[in-house]
Parts: structure tokens; sequence; C-alpha cells
């Protein structure tokens, strides 16, 4: 039979169509094509693999091979739509560098620091690991031991990982990649509210008169939702859209009111508002009153630097930077009052008359309002204070969870919020919002586990920030990092990641798809299986959770994360690992593996193979011999339920294209914390933030303060980065998907026409950016999608070859331990 | 190329499915019991193309139109 | 050790018929492994996209790469794939007064442009009901349509068009 280009695609367009209609074509209407076995596609569903967003795509198959990708129709979140890199992803597990076997230093037949990589067996891998980890549990105890992980991991690997560090090594070092990304939103979160995650949802943009975007550029970074607020803007006039920013950016194409402020016054121009509805007597006291408490935070809480440096020193609230003590709405009004129109516009350098738009946004009683951020406000340091400082303007007005009034703090990766926060892969955190410092959590989480009480440490671990110093210090030894690439997202590398990883008394074992620069800093390289190579779930940023069946096999030796795990789980035994005074407490669990105790054992064991069904290839499942997957999520659902975290049952999610938690009754839930949307608020109570013990959420009364590095005489540019819409992070999967390189091929520094010419440059020109850490080389672009202000240059960190982390600052906010990849000062020089 | 769901009125899908037929380049592959239907329209040209998709529309038994694939392609008559 | 890397990529495809294979390449990359180490005594980077280069070394970047601007359309890699922008679009403006793209791109202008008419897919809303115009939530053409630079690929990409994958299985079949 002849197949021609045309036939093809016709089949190809009724296979879409019939797939988006749940409807079976007969196979003599598609000509053969899609009837018949030799040419048959399977279609499935998967999250999308990239942002926080969490579009749902149809993935075609086709010989173990995936051969296209397309956006689902049926899916709530993009209904169809995909963005560049969305429409790319049948191409990303494509690489010709794909790691097939692990890898390990080696000289002369053994593994030697300086060595070179060489090809070695699984086994011998996880022999080599083994003895590591052993030495260093043996010589300096579990704090020693450490693991990196990621918002990208799925919601099983996340958990199986803190099972296995948290409880099995006994030790809180491990902390997520979130990091970098969420942890000032979780931190203003657990402060305001004392629960985590937003409130309201997507719907909320189809529903609200205004949008302000702060410190986000959504028509890159989270294009699907830009759509949306595209979508509601265009068909709604009345309906406007603010953008505030540090530099121009696409984002600032649909805004009626684009603001430029200068770095760290967005604290300033928060106050602002605050200080407007006040003045302007727009205050909703009906809410206050019954649903809000005031506060006012402690102040000059330092910079999250090494403790010796002269600025943590300096100080006064280092060591209590979370601090607050009660007072008033007189007393908060009068704080804000020094915050006026005029003042604020002196500090940012945005008019009068645009910060008074702005702030009448938010006090008109008669205008709905949502609050988008990103980046801008948790990579700060200042990161937790700016997310309680949006969540006051909202309190203050009673703006808040109903339909399209929404503070909406968006989330960077996949899985943030189903990995890194909900199941508290973070050095201080546990499942479902508790922590390990907590003796009742503890006790919790060691009854589900069913481990003897005293299993976890009661001390937060490292972390993200501090493992690369404790790195460095040769404090942490045995360390593990999975499903991100920190040499090129760490900031700072050039004078801590880098030493850290190379340090001699250190073994750094890397798992990953491709060679990364991390891969590069390695001891012991691990090949893994990504995205549709294993079954997952991934939590997006409105609370929603996603599963994906295995759909390919991953190619050579790589195996998935999550069996990596709990292969290494077999090699330790509990007496190995725990004290005899812990073992006496249940003597059964003595002799046995971390494999047995922690999974196979436990109620992650509870569900047969047969369970997976038949068709589906589940390679872990079907080598342990038992359905982990759903193991491990019923088993972490249990920390949820009846706790306001509330999962379906695991195999409702295989049918549904995601649910927003707490699933109550079966049913989701779109807006928290208001009666009639949230089954978990008391009747008659209207709203209950039942996350603070009084039902009430609190309003910070917190300052600007300045950031710990600004331009000066030397270094005399601000630098700010960030991502590109072609990219996605470090570009280890985009990068080799040829048509996205070569739609954004090199990181260039984006930089004002007359700073170049100032300095005799032009575009295009070679140039080396210094900061006091470090310095790169790449090329100025002076036009393009980002028009920077005179005084400030942005680069993204894409680029393995360009690795703008040598510049930054590794600053964190105090609270959060976020770092702010925002702000730092430069200097460029021609090369 | 184009291909698009139909919503017809349901218990009217076999007499929608005839008077789609009749539409030059235009094919019905399948159907379900709720009433939906998938159609491919091919032509020459865009304008066609267009044409036809308003002459679907004007089909009283189709309540919604879905398009969901689109492809123009140069004739190759060499392969 | 890139080389090798590069080498075992290659064999993929052959690794994933056969355990049997497996074994046989294996062996062989140990034997090459030996050969490389005997060869090199310098620390080998295996990070491809910086293209051996030590993290704290740079390699000199590039030349900044042209827009291709040659109006020749590319082949999809799969039906639903957007479709490249072979043309460059410096300067195009798209905001709340004006779409650039659409000047050519819309229905009503491709007579006089001869540029390809935006996909009927376009002109659906999120409710999937058909829209007179193209619907806003498409109205940002950059979101799904890039340029290509005129430049090489640093990684290779091995996805197979399932038509070729048809094709080969096809011509198998006759040949039986």
């Amino acid at each position: 039979m002849k197949l021609d280009r045309r036939e093809f695609m016709k089949a190809n367009a009724v296979a879409a169509a019939a797939a988006v209609a749940g409807i079976c074509v007969p196979a003599t209407a598609t000509n053969l094509i899609t009837g018949s076995n030799q040419t048959r596609l399977k279609w499935d569903k998967a999250p999308c693999r990239f942002c926080g967003t969490g579009c749902s795509v149809n993935v075609a198959t086709m010989d173990g091979k995936v051969v296209a990708t397309h956006g689902d129709i049926k899916s709530p979140v993009n209904k169809g739509l995909n963005c560049i890199k969305g429409y790319f992803l049948s191409k990303i597990m494509y690489g010709k560098d794909r790691l097939i076997s692990p890898m390990l230093r080696m000289k002369n037949g053994k593994f030697s620091k300086d060595g070179d990589f060489e090809p070695i067996s699984w086994e011998q891998a996880f022999d080599i690991m083994a003895e590591k980890a052993k030495q260093t549990l043996k010589d300096k105890g579990p704090t020693a031991i450490g693991m990196f992980g990621s918002g990208q991991w799925t919601v099983m690997e996340g958990y199986a990982a803190v099972k296995l560090m948290k409880a099995g090594f006994r030790s809180n070092n491990i902390d997520p990649n979130a990091r970098h990304c969420m942890a000032s939103a979780v931190g203003g979160f657990m402060r305001t509210f004392g629960i985590d995650e937003p409130m309201g949802c997507y719907d909320d943009i189809e529903a609200t008169d205004a949008m302000v975007l702060w410190g986000s550029n959504m028509s890159e970074m989270h294009p699907i939702l830009w759509t949306r607020i595209t979508d509601r803007r265009l068909s709604a006039p009345h309906v406007k859209v603010a953008v505030l920013s540090t530099y121009t950016h696409r984002s600032f194409d649909l805004a009626d009111n684009g603001m430029i402020f200068t770095p760290q016054t967005d604290l300033a121009i928060l106050n602002f508002i605050a200080n407007y509805i006040i003045q302007n007597k727009k205050v909703n006291f009906d809410f206050v009153n019954k649903h809000t408490n005031f506060r006012l935070g402690n102040t000059d809480i330092g910079y999250g630097l090494r403790p010796e440096h002269p600025l943590e020193k300096k100080a006064k609230n280092a060591d209590k930077a979370g601090g607050s003590k009660k007072i008033n709405f007189k007393q908060y009004a009068k704080f804000v009052s020094q915050y006026s129109a005029e003042s604020v516009s002196k500090l940012s350098g945005v008019s009068v008359k645009k910060l008074n738009e702005l702030a009448e946004l938010y006090a008109d009683p008669n205008k709905k309002v949502c609050s988008f951020w990103t980046m801008g406000f948790n990579q700060h340091t200042r990161g937790v204070w700016a997310n309680n400082l949006i969540y006051n303007i909202h309190l203050l007005t009673g703006k808040i969870s109903t339909p399209g009034n929404s503070p909406f703090s968006l989330t960077g990766q996949p899985s943030a919020c189903g990995t890194a926060r909900e199941v508290g892969t973070f050095s201080h955190r546990l499942p479902a919002d508790m922590v390990v410092a907590n003796p009742k959590h503890r006790k919790k989480a060691e009854k589900i586990w069913g481990l003897p009480d005293g299993t976890i440490p009661p001390k937060p671990g490292y972390h993200a920030v501090l493992q690369n110093r404790m790195l460095k210090d040769g404090k942490l030894n045995f360390y593990w990092v999975q499903c991100n690439n920190n040499m090129q997202a760490a900031a700072n590398i050039a004078q801590e990641a880098f030493p850290g990883y190379r340090n001699p008394n250190n073994f750094i074992v890397v798992s990953d798809p491709y060679p990364t620069v991390t891969a590069q800093a390695a001891d012991l390289v691990l090949p893994t299986a990504m995205w549709v190579e294993k079954e997952g779930a991934y939590g997006n940023a409105e609370r929603r959770t996603q599963s994906w069946y295995q759909m390919v096999n991953a190619p050579g030796e790589a195996r998935s994360d999550l069996w990596q795990l709990v292969e290494f789980s077999k090699r330790f035994t509990t007496d190995e690992v725990w004290s005899k005074d812990l073992l006496d407490k249940k003597p059964k669990l003595k002799g046995k593996t971390l494999f047995e105790v922690l999974f196979k054992d436990s109620d992650v064991g509870k569900f047969p193979l047969s369970e997976v069904p038949e068709e589906r290839l589940n390679q872990e499942s079907r080598d342990f011999g038992f359905y982990i997957q759903k193991g491990l999520f019923e088993e972490y659902a249990q920390f949820g339920r009846g706790k306001a975290h509330d999962l379906a049952p695991y195999d409702r999610y295989h049918q549904e294209r995601g649910l927003r938690w707490p699933v109550v009754d079966g049913k989701e839930t779109l807006w928290r914390f208001k009666e009639g949307s949230d089954p978990y608020v008391k009747p008659g109570a209207d709203f209950e933030f039942y996350g603070k013990p009084d039902g009430r959420a609190i309003i910070f009364a917190l300052p600007y303060e300045p950031a710990p590095e600004s331009p000066d005489e030397e270094y005399d540019l601000w630098l700010s980065t960030g991502r590109v819409i072609e990219h996605w992070h470090t570009g280890s999967m985009t990068q080799r998907v040829p048509e996205l390189y070569k739609a954004m091929p090199d990181a260039l520094v984006y930089m004002h026409p007359d700073d170049a010419k100032k300095r005799g440059m032009r575009r295009g020109d070679l140039v080396k950016i210094s900061s006091r850490r470090g310095s790169v080389q790449t090329r100025i672009e002076t036009r393009g999608r980002n028009q920077v202000p005179v005084g400030l240059v942005f680069m993204p960190f894409f680029d393995a070859s360009r690795l703008v982390n040598k510049l930054t600052l590794d600053a964190t906010d105090p609270l959060s331990k976020e770092t702010d990849y925002k702000k730092c000062a430069v200097k460029i020089e021609r090369v | 190329m184009t291909s698009l769901v139909c919503q017809t009125i349901p218990g009217s899908t076999k007499n929608t499915i005839s008077l789609v037929e009749k539409i030059k380049g235009a094919e019905v592959h399948g159907e379900n019991t709720n009433g939906k239907i998938v159609v491919t329209l091919e032509g020459d040209s865009q304008a066609y193309l267009s044409e036809s998709i308003e002459a679907l529309r004007g089909i009283e038994g189709i309540l919604t139109l879905a398009p969901v694939y689109h492809e123009y392609i140069t004739e190759n008559h060499s392969q | 050790m890139n080389q090798l890397i590069a080498k075992r990529s290659l064999a993929n495809n052959e690794l994933l018929r056969s355990r049997v294979l497996t074994r046989l390449f294996s062996a062989l990359f140990l034997f090459a492994a030996v050969l490389s180490q005997m060869a090199l005594s310098t620390e080998k980077e295996i990070a491809t996209l910086r293209d051996e280069t030590a993290i704290d070394d740079q390699k000199r970047p590039a030349v900044l790469p042209k827009v291709d601007n040659s109006d020749i359309k590319k082949t999809r890699n799969y039906p639903m794939q957007p479709p490249l922008i072979p043309h460059t679009v410096r300067g195009y403006e798209v905001n709340l007064k004006v779409n650039k793209c659409m000047s050519c791109h819309s229905r009503s202008r491709t007579e006089d442009s001869q540029a390809p008419m935006v996909s009927v897919t376009h002109f659906m809303d999120r409710d999937g009901n058909f829209l007179a115009e193209i619907s806003p939530r498409r109205y940002f053409c950059n979101q799904c349509h890039v340029t290509q630079m005129k430049t090489k690929e640093l990684v290779e990409n091995t996805f197979v068009d399932m038509h070729q994958l048809m094709k080969e299985k096809q011509s198998k079949n006759s040949n039986r």
C-alpha cells in the first residue's frame, strides 16, 4: 500500500480529531493508516515536563518511541494549547548524547577523584556508592550525607527520597532545587496563612477585572496562563493589566500600565498601596476585623550569607529573623503612612500617576483583582516579606478566596507544589506542611511509616545554599544530586559549588538523562529515565495533581530516579544505619534491609503487580514485584487526608486531567478558606484561614530594606538573571531540540544602547562581565525582546557554555533561604 | 487539509452526515453515540477551505465546530 | 570521552533491540575506554553543551548568528507542530494596539500577501466555539512560533518522524 504525504496527513488529522472527540474510528475509514496494527499511533495523556502551569499533553507513541505530542483539548488548564517548548516535547528525550550506562571517574580500573569517566555496570555503581556512603556514616555520621532533589521529581520519587533520607539514613540534609524557586512563596504562605499553596485557582483569570504581574514575565515563563490572561484582557475590554518589573519584557505588550522600578523597591511600592487603601478609606473593615490580625515583623535580619560576612555580623536580628509582635490596625496604618506616593516614586523611579493608577486597581471595591508573581518576588533577599506584603493588600480589601480575587503565587517547576512542597522534600519539612522540628509531626510520620519513635532527627538539615557551603567546608561528604543541574543553576558556583563538588573529601553522585555541567563536576554519573519513560504524578501551581503512565522504555541502561533510590536502599541493613537503642524499640526490624523496611514491607508494598494494567510497561514495578508508584502515592496520601490536603484515590488520577486538592467526597476544591467552596471552612464562618489556630490571617508591618549588594563605582551595573520561553531552565533538555536551540542558541547580555555606547561597545561585541565572585564572557544584545533600563543588564541562565551563575551572589532571604538571582553588581568590559 | 470535531444534534446525526458529505472535499470518518462526528476538509486553496467551513457552519444539524488540525502541503508528485 | 559517548549513543537503536548486542557493545566500550585512557592523561570533560570545556574555564563565544530569512517552509516533525517562521520578525510589533503578523497571515490578507493563512484551529475559543476572527488566546504568535538562527545544532537529535517509521515497516513488509 502506498502512503503519500497527503493521505498520511489526512489520517493524522482524523486520528487527532478522533482522539479529541473520544471517537473510535473504524479502520476502513482511515485508509488503513491508524487502523492497521503496523501503523497505529497509541495516544495517551501526560502533564507537560516543563513549567508549573501544568498543561496536559497528548502523547503519541509508535514502536516504543514518542512520535508526536500536542495540547490536550480535554485539559481545563490549556484546552488544547501548548507553548513552543510544549509543542516540542516529543524531541526532548532524543538528544544523541543520552546517557545509557553509569559512569565513574577512574584511574587504573579503580575510582579516582581525578580520573576520567568510564562506563561501569549498575552493580559496580551501587557498590561504590554504598561503600562511600557507609564509610561516611561511620566516620562522620548521618549529617555528612546529603541529597539535592527537585521540583521536577515525580511525587513518588520525592516521597521515596524523603523517606530514604530522613528515616533510612536519618539525615535531614535533603533539599529540592525548589529552594531556589519557591521557598519564599512557601515562607509567605506559612507566615500569613499557616498553610501552604494558593487559595485560588486558574479559573480566577476568567472571572477577574484586573491582573497585576509582580516580577513575573508570564508571557515567556507561563505562556499558557498568559494565553488565558490575553484571552481575558482582549475579550473583556474593561479588564486592565498592570505589569511591574525591573526591565521591559514581552508581558509589557499586553500592559495597560507598565512600570519599571529600581531593583528592591517593590517592597516600598507594596507598602504604598496599603497606605493608599487606608488613606482613601477603602479598607474592608468588615473583613479585616473578622478575619485578620496585625503583627510587626523583626527588621534588619541580614542576608543569609556566611556568618563571618560583615553584613551578617552587622545585622541586628540575623538570628531572630522570623520574630514578630502583635500590633493593632492604628499602629499598622501609622507604619505604612511613611510610604507616600511621592516618596515611593522617588525611591522606585515609577511616576506618581502610575503608582496611583496601580493602587486604585486594588482599592476600588468594585474591581476584582488577581496578583501574579514568580521569581521577581521569590528570588529576593526579602522574598518572604514581599509575599507577606502582597497578601496584606488583598486582606485589607477582602479581595481573596473568591472567584476573580486572587493573590496567586505561580510556581516555576512542574511539581514544585506537588513534590517539593506537598511531599515536603525540604530540609526542614515532612509531608503535608509538617516540620521535623515539631515532635508531634515527627511522631505522626514515624507512625505512618511504622518506624520506632525518634527515627527522624529533629534538627533541620542543610538547605540548598548551605549544602554547597558544607561541601566546600568538607562537612558534607556523600552527596547525591537527582533531577537538576545545580552546577549551572546555583548562585556563586565559582566560589562555592565547584570547589565543593571537587573537594577530594567528597563523593558526588549525579543522576541525569544527559551529561550536564553538574554531571561533569560529579564522580559518579547515573543514566536516568525521564518523563514518559516512567510512571509518575506532578502537582501544578493551582493544587492540581496529575498522573501519567510509562509509555516508552528508556534507552540503554537508563533507569528512573525512583528505581535508583529504591534499588540503592537494598544495599543497607537497619543495623548499618540505625543505633542499637533505636532498633531495640522495634526489634523485628533488626537485620532487615532499608528496602524491606521502607518500601516492600511498609504500606508502599501493599499493592500487587496485578493492579498495574497489563498493557502498561512500568519498569520499576515489574522489577520490584509490586505496584510501587501506587503504594508510594497511597502511603503519602495518608499524611494529608482529613488535614485539608486530601488527595483522591490514586487510580482516579489516571482517569482525570488532574484534580485540585483538597479532594473531599470525590470533589476538588477551587477556592480555599471560603465557606461554600471549601468544605474545611466551618459553617457560618464566611471566611476561615484555618491554617492559623484562631482562623485569622496575618497582616504584617514590614519595611523596605536595601539589597545586600548594589552598583557602585567599580561594579556599576545591576545584573538580573532569568529564563526565556524557548528553554527550560538550564537547557539540558531544550538545547538538545534543534528547533528550540536555533530559536535561541546563546545567552546574550541585554544592555541599554546608551550603556553600550558609553563603554564604546555595540551589539554583537564580545564582552567580559565580572562581579566580585567571577567572570563570564558573552556578546551584547541591545535590541530584541527585553529592553533594559540604563544601569541594568539581563542575562539568562540556560546556556551551559556561559555560566552566568559564576557572577551571582549567594545571598538568601534569611527566612526562606532562597537566593536572590535578580540583583547583584557587575561591570562589563570589552574582551 | 483540516480536521474538525462537530457536535450534531443527537438524533439528526445520520441526516447531518449526509449533508456534510455533499460538500466537495468533505469526508466523515467516525461518529459516537453522543452525536459527535469527525470531519476532514480538503481543498486546493485556503479560500476554498474557509468557504467549506462556512458551509459546514450553515448546516442546521451542527451545533458546534471544533477545528483540531490544519496543515497546508505543497503536493509533491515526484514522491 | 565525548567521542565515546557519541559512539555509544550512535549504537542506541541497536542497543534497544537486543540484550546480546548490549553486552557486545559494552565490551567494546570498555575496550575503547582502556584505549582512550592509555592515550590521554588530562582530565576529560563530558558536558556536551560545553564542548569539552572545563567548568572553571570558558570557550570563546561565537559571533551572533543571523536569522534565517529564506522564506522556505520546513517540514514539520509531526502534524501538530506549529510551523517555524522562515523569515525575520525584527521590529514586528504585537501588542494591545497592533499585530504585525496578522497583517499578512490573517484570512482577509492572504490574497495580497500570499502568506499562509493562520490555521483554522486558531479560530476556536477556550470553550470550543468557532469565532469569526482568531481567538484572543492565540493573539501572541511568538508563544508558539519562532524564527531560526543560521547556526548548527550543538547536539544531534535522533527523533524519528512517524512517516519514516511507517515507511520502514512497509518496505520491510513488502520485502517479505
